[in-house]
């Protein structure tokens, strides 16, 4: 079972327990028949009430000893189950955590939360189950088996005979239900996956009228589910009837095979009954085994996936003896030597022999067509991705030889795509320094351009987001997120295209802000405006994945194709306004 | 980092501004059951019937096996093997039908539950699909999801196995109840003495654990929340060193599941032993009896055994009862809330439903009033007339109201005030689709759903041809890199996946667009994550598409607004200036100012 196994190691002993605890408790109930039969033939046949009054107190003791033992045994089945479930769960996320883009692109986020809830719940319930419930089959199996094999062995040779029969069913059982619960699961991601595009992208879909199309996208995955399912329960809609076919038979052949030998003077009618009364214990044993199959088999598909996502490890990772990064002592920021970089799974080289730097405290800016790589510059710079070749040094070092913390601390990145979370606005600012003051969010919002308007808000700071903070415009979430980005102070700030929603006085103030006061920072900024990215003391001009200018806006003009073009774009037409030459 | 906890509060969850789904209760999710359960009325009863069938079958077989045995009575030698012979295959017979209903019986019950599920899931969705704007603004996905997917399997492997288990059991007690009355009705009554007291007790305990279970599947919901929206994040989050914070957060939520999960699943697991318990006590009570009922001579002790036998088939049914009792309990939570998102209001269906036909497309805003929260006005005195195929571009601070606008014109939300009309027809009257069907619609936030870039284009209209899908993709600049994907148009690609840069995804939402061939236009920031040079390149197709069309486009650039016909300049909710771009610029006013400092030197 391999890293579920390792989860369910701590829990053996209690398991052992409790699994005995129920079996003492099955046993119990083995054992009241037999009192039952001393007070009756011994007590009621006889008119003899003492002996009833006798044996009705053991029997009190006895069944309140078994009572005693299967709540013992309860308790323990649902306190380790638990246990187990937050013990994975919580294994689960911290591992998730540790992996880096391509573990999560390649599992899914839908699969993961699949995974993470209803997958442990299967192998939970299993547990708890097997503790609560099957240990009654085993112990009323064998125990009947032994009994009446004592009885007569002879007889019981028609029990083994009917083993190679119960084998072969429980192993056509697994094997054909194994694969439509894997089957199963993997249904519930898709379905899941489903669900949770509908909830994102309501919007588009109400845009567009949609709801049909995604509404039979939803039944062909719900059929796909529903009919996995099917599968599963025709397999085990056999089972039950099966094997109480072949005990039954077994039964048959016990009456006669036994008349044969009462025949002979073999044995006692008394015998056989009591012969047969052990069978239907063993017999009534089986009435759960088709629950059993389906936990057992679905527990195991689903400790499989778990078991996938801890076996993803990512390469991503804090080296053993990491260096420290000291920036103060660096000549360079940032500086990317000839790094190449293609993306898992595709088929194109993103990044080819990219070289540039930026020197300590001042700006850098990038600019280049849509899907030149712009953003995959800044996947690599905090280790989202590792290179396929070429180094990228923060404050001088390799960022394969530092502590991916501090790395990330150092670098402080402002996220094209914003994300702000279901929390209060200062919590969400507090995310790029726990612990932040409301000074510290206040200046950081502010010069983020966002004090005055949070400030006007009936709870301020308190102010409570929902998910994606819909209830907030485009451009207010940048800031926000511009804000968690300030607040953090790193050496190096890095915007990427973070300020696309505001408007230009807003924007403007927002780099005049972060200019001032910002000094000893090291800039970076993504960007599609000219006039964002021509005061920046070095500029990046990328195309196709390929470094096509690097220098300052004067010298950009005179020898970057492309920069011109993008110049020519935004100011072209022969139109000048006040300002613009002067760059 | 004690406090640091992104995701579900315990308090703040499902209070505030979060959907307050509706507790309903047990009638009503009882009722709920009931609509889908009628609809298989005969499945049902033959259900029943191969449960009843296949039980009196299984009841006959312990008669026919005393026969069989009774034909052996003769001792050695004497055998009846002709008897002996003819019960053995009536047995066989027996056994044979009996395990033939019991096949039956579970296929129906298998069939009938799956497509219950199938349907419940569909209705739910149905529902969700019809709901309105505010609810997805104020729902966690991962708790919706949780609902749709586990919250629903959790009743599904409920309903398959345990309903019949619990069915056959009700069988096998009242059958045995029965036998016991007529054998002997005051040992019955002695045996029934502690019925109330069971009673009390089961009913005190799983009305506890309801609310326990209740806590359990409401903790799963927030686990499920928590987890999807710290891997919708995870960028950021990495971003931010956050994990170790994240981690935390999550072993809270988790603590609090494992601590709800507990109490609920305990307290039911109580019920098992102290029921058995008590149904010893009760055969130790209907022995004495029994004995003094024989010493009396009121009782023989055939029919002593028998009844005592037939007191000892309780214990079964009540052994499995008991123990499916939390698989029962958590199924019926999970019902609640799955059909708690049933109870939600959905988009409220206009009374008169108008429909609009070969729209020229003149939009005209009357004095608009709305605000999203009561108290917080975002659009006031909005007055706007719209010739048809004109231009509109909306400009203005961050957060005045502009993507409100859009909003509204797509009838995502209602206003509290005020009129829009196409045509001259008031759309309060005319159906939300239809509304929609005029405009095609642009966002910042892209969204892409999981399937092959020619999916998700086509999209935007479903007859378009393979042809028109390239032609349309091209006119959005996103043919080459498209070509260049691993697949060409037939690479699978998400929202999630990072591989895409955030312009090709725009680009990729213009294509969509332009596919879908509407009358007026939307664009809302539409090419923010564009760069110029391409960005002039859709332009002209756009110029190209929007010829005669009304649009609206909300953006920032120049280039994207200069050549609107009409410029409105908005301010916290409110139309400040109004004209074309020369006539803004010479007013040297907002717009003059806002325009202007694109070029200031910082």
């Amino acid at each position: 079972m391999g890293h579920v196994g390792k989860y369910i190691k701590p829990y053996v002993f209690g398991i052992v327990i409790a699994a005995s605890m129920k079996a003492l408790g099955s046993v119990v109930d083995l054992a009241l028949p037999y009192i039952t039969s001393i007070i009756i033939d011994d007590g009621v046949a006889n008119g003899n009430l003492p002996v009833v009054v006798k044996y009705g107190i053991i029997m009190l003791i006895i069944s309140i000893c078994g009572a005693a033992a299967t709540l013992r045994a309860h308790r323990n089945a649902v306190r380790i189950s638990q246990d187990f479930a937050k013990d994975i769960r919580n294994g689960m996320f911290e591992h998730i955590q540790t992996y880096s883009m391509k573990e999560l692109d390649e599992i899914s986020t839908p699969s993961l939360i699949t995974r993470i809830t209803n997958d442990v719940q299967q192998v939970q319930q299993l547990i708890m189950m097997t503790m609560r419930m099957f240990m009654r089959t085993p112990v009323l199996a064998i125990g009947g088996s032994v009994m009446a094999f004592v009885l007569d062995p002879k007889l019981s040779l028609i029990l083994l005979v009917l083993l190679p029969f119960l084998y072969l069913v429980i192993q056509y059982t697994l094997r054909k239900t194994k694969p439509i619960y894997k089957r199963l699961q993997l249904n519930l991601d898709r379905l899941t996956m489903v669900v949770r595009e509908n909830l994102t992208g309501v919007k588009v879909i109400k845009s567009f009228g949609r709801q049909e199309y995604e509404k039979e996208r939803f039944y062909q995955r719900s059929r796909d589910v529903k009919e996995t399912e099917l599968g599963a329960g025709m397999v085990l809609a056999v089972v039950n009837p099966l094997i109480t076919l072949l005990m039954n038979t077994a039964v048959i052949a016990v009456v006669w095979f036994g008349g044969i030998r009462v025949n002979a003077g073999g044995m006692q009618t008394g015998q056989i009954l009591a012969y047969l009364n052990y069978l239907t214990m063993i017999l009534n044993s089986f009435t759960n085994i088709s629950k059993i199959f389906s936990m057992c088999t679905r527990a195991s598909a689903s400790g499989a996936r778990i078991n996938q996502v801890f076996d993803s490890v990512s390469e991503i990772r804090t080296p053993d003896a990491p260096l420290p990064i000291h920036m103060e002592q660096a000549e360079k920021a940032i500086s990317f030597e000839n790094v190449s970089f293609t993306y898992p799974g595709d088929t194109h080289q993103s990044l080819k022999d990219v070289s540039f730097y930026i020197e300590k405290g001042r700006t850098l800016a990038i600019i280049g067509p849509t899907g030149c790589g712009k953003s995959t510059l800044i996947n690599l710079l905090v280790r989202f991705y590792d290179p396929d070749n070429g180094q990228i040094r923060v404050g001088g070092v390799d960022i394969r030889q530092t502590d991916l913390n501090e790395l990330r601390t150092k670098v402080s990145v402002v996220l094209q795509k914003t994300m702000l979370f279901s929390d209060t606005i200062a919590e969400n600012i507090r995310w790029g320094k726990p612990g932040a003051s409301l000074e510290e969010i206040q200046s950081a919002c502010s010069i983020a351009q966002m004090d005055e308007y949070i400030s006007q808000l009936p709870k301020q700071y308190d102010t409570q987001l929902s998910q994606g903070a819909v209830n907030l415009s485009g451009g207010q979430k940048q800031r926000i997120s511009i804000a968690r980005g300030v607040v953090k102070q790193g050496d190096i700030l890095v915007m990427d295209d973070s300020s696309s929603a505001l408007d230009f006085t807003t924007d403007l103030k927002l780099r005049q802000a972060v200019k001032t006061r910002l000094t000893n920072c090291t800039m970076v900024i993504i960007a599609q405006r000219i006039s964002t990215v021509m005061n920046a003391d070095r500029i990046l001009v990328m195309d196709k994945g390929r470094v096509v200018g690097f220098g300052n806006h004067s010298q950009l003009l005179e020898n970057c194709p492309i920069y011109q073009e993008i110049y020519q774009s935004q100011m072209g037409e022969g139109q000048t306004v006040g300002g613009i030459v002067n760059g | 980092m004690a406090n640091v906890s992104f995701g579900i509060k315990g308090a703040s969850f499902g209070k505030g501004d979060v959907v307050d789904f509706k507790k309903i209760d047990k009638v009503k999710v009882l009722s709920h059951l009931w609509v889908y359960a009628r609809r298989h009325m005969l499945r049902i009863c033959l259900i029943l019937v191969f449960v009843v069938v296949s039980n009196i079958l299984a009841l006959l077989c312990p008669v026919v096996t005393g026969k069989a045995i009774a034909a052996m009575d003769g001792g050695p030698g004497k055998v009846d093997f002709q008897l002996l012979a003819a019960n053995a295959g009536l047995l066989g017979v027996l056994y044979l039908s009996s395990a033939l209903f019991t096949w039956l019986q579970n296929i129906f019950m298998i069939r009938m539950t799956q497509q219950v599920i199938y349907d419940i899931r569909v209705d739910v969705f149905n529902h969700i699909e019809s709901l309105p704007m505010s609810f997805f603004d104020s729902s966690y996905k991962g708790d919706i999801i949780s609902r749709i997917s586990y919250d629903i399997d959790n009743i599904s492997s409920c309903f398959s196995t345990d309903i019949v288990h619990l069915l056959t059991g009700v069988i096998t007690v009242t059958g045995s109840l029965a036998m016991m009355l007529m054998i002997n009705p005051t040992l019955t009554l002695v045996f029934c003495i502690i019925v109330p007291a069971t009673f009390v007790f089961a009913r005190k305990i799983t009305k506890y654990t309801r609310k326990l279970f209740r806590l359990q599947q409401y903790k799963y919901g927030e686990l499920n929340a928590y987890v999807e929206e710290a891997l919708t994040g995870q960028k950021t989050l990495k971003a931010y060193c956050h994990e170790s914070a994240s981690v935390d957060g999550f072993h809270k939520v988790n603590g609090e599941l494992n601590d709800a999960g507990y109490k609920a699943q305990f307290f039911s697991s109580i019920v098992m032993p102290v029921m058995n318990f008590l149904n010893n006590f009760s055969f130790l009570m209907v022995s004495s009896f029994g004995a003094l009922l024989m010493l009396r001579g009121k009782l023989d002790i055939s029919n002593l055994s028998s009844f005592i036998l037939y007191s000892k088939k309780f214990s079964g049914p009540i052994n499995e009862t008991a123990n499916i009792i939390n698989v029962i309990q958590s199924a019926f939570s999970a019902s609640e809330r799955v059909f708690s998102i049933l109870e939600v209001q959905p988009e409220a269906r206009e009374e008169e439903t108008k429909h609009l036909e070969h729209v020229k497309g003149a939009v005209e805003f009357k004095d608009i009033f709305f605000s999203y929260l009561p108290d917080k006005e975002i659009i006031t005195h909005f007055s706007l007339n719209v010739p048809k195929g004109s231009h509109i571009a909306i400009v203005g601070h961050t957060g005045a109201g502009k993507t409100t606008i859009a909003n509204l014109l797509m009838k995502f939300y209602n206003y509290q005030k005020g009129e829009i009309r196409i045509d001259r027809k008031d759309i309060q009257n005319v159906d939300r689709q239809d509304v929609r069907s005029q405009y095609g619609m642009v966002l910042q936030d892209t969204w892409l759903f999981h399937g092959t870039v020619m999916e998700n284009l086509r999209y935007g209209r479903f007859e378009a041809t393979d042809e028109e899908v390239i032609e349309a993709a091209k006119a959005a600049d996103a043919h080459d890199f498209i070509i260049n994907l691993p697949q060409g148009y037939n690479t699978v690609i998400s929202e999630d996946a990072t591989s895409m840069s955030q312009g090709q995804k725009q680009l990729l939402t213009i294509a969509r667009a332009l596919i879908a061939d509407p009358p007026m236009l939307i664009l809302d920031e539409a090419t923010s994550s564009v760069d110029t040079i391409t960005e002039n390149k859709i332009q002209k197709a756009m110029d190209f598409l929007m010829e005669g069309r009304t649009s609206f486009v909300i953006a920032h650039r120049l280039s994207t607004i200069r050549n609107a016909d009409i410029i409105i300049v908005m301010e916290s909710g409110k139309i400040v200036e109004q004209g074309n771009h020369n006539e803004l610029l010479q007013k040297q006013g907002a717009y003059y100012t806002l325009y202007n400092s694109q070029f200031a030197d910082v």
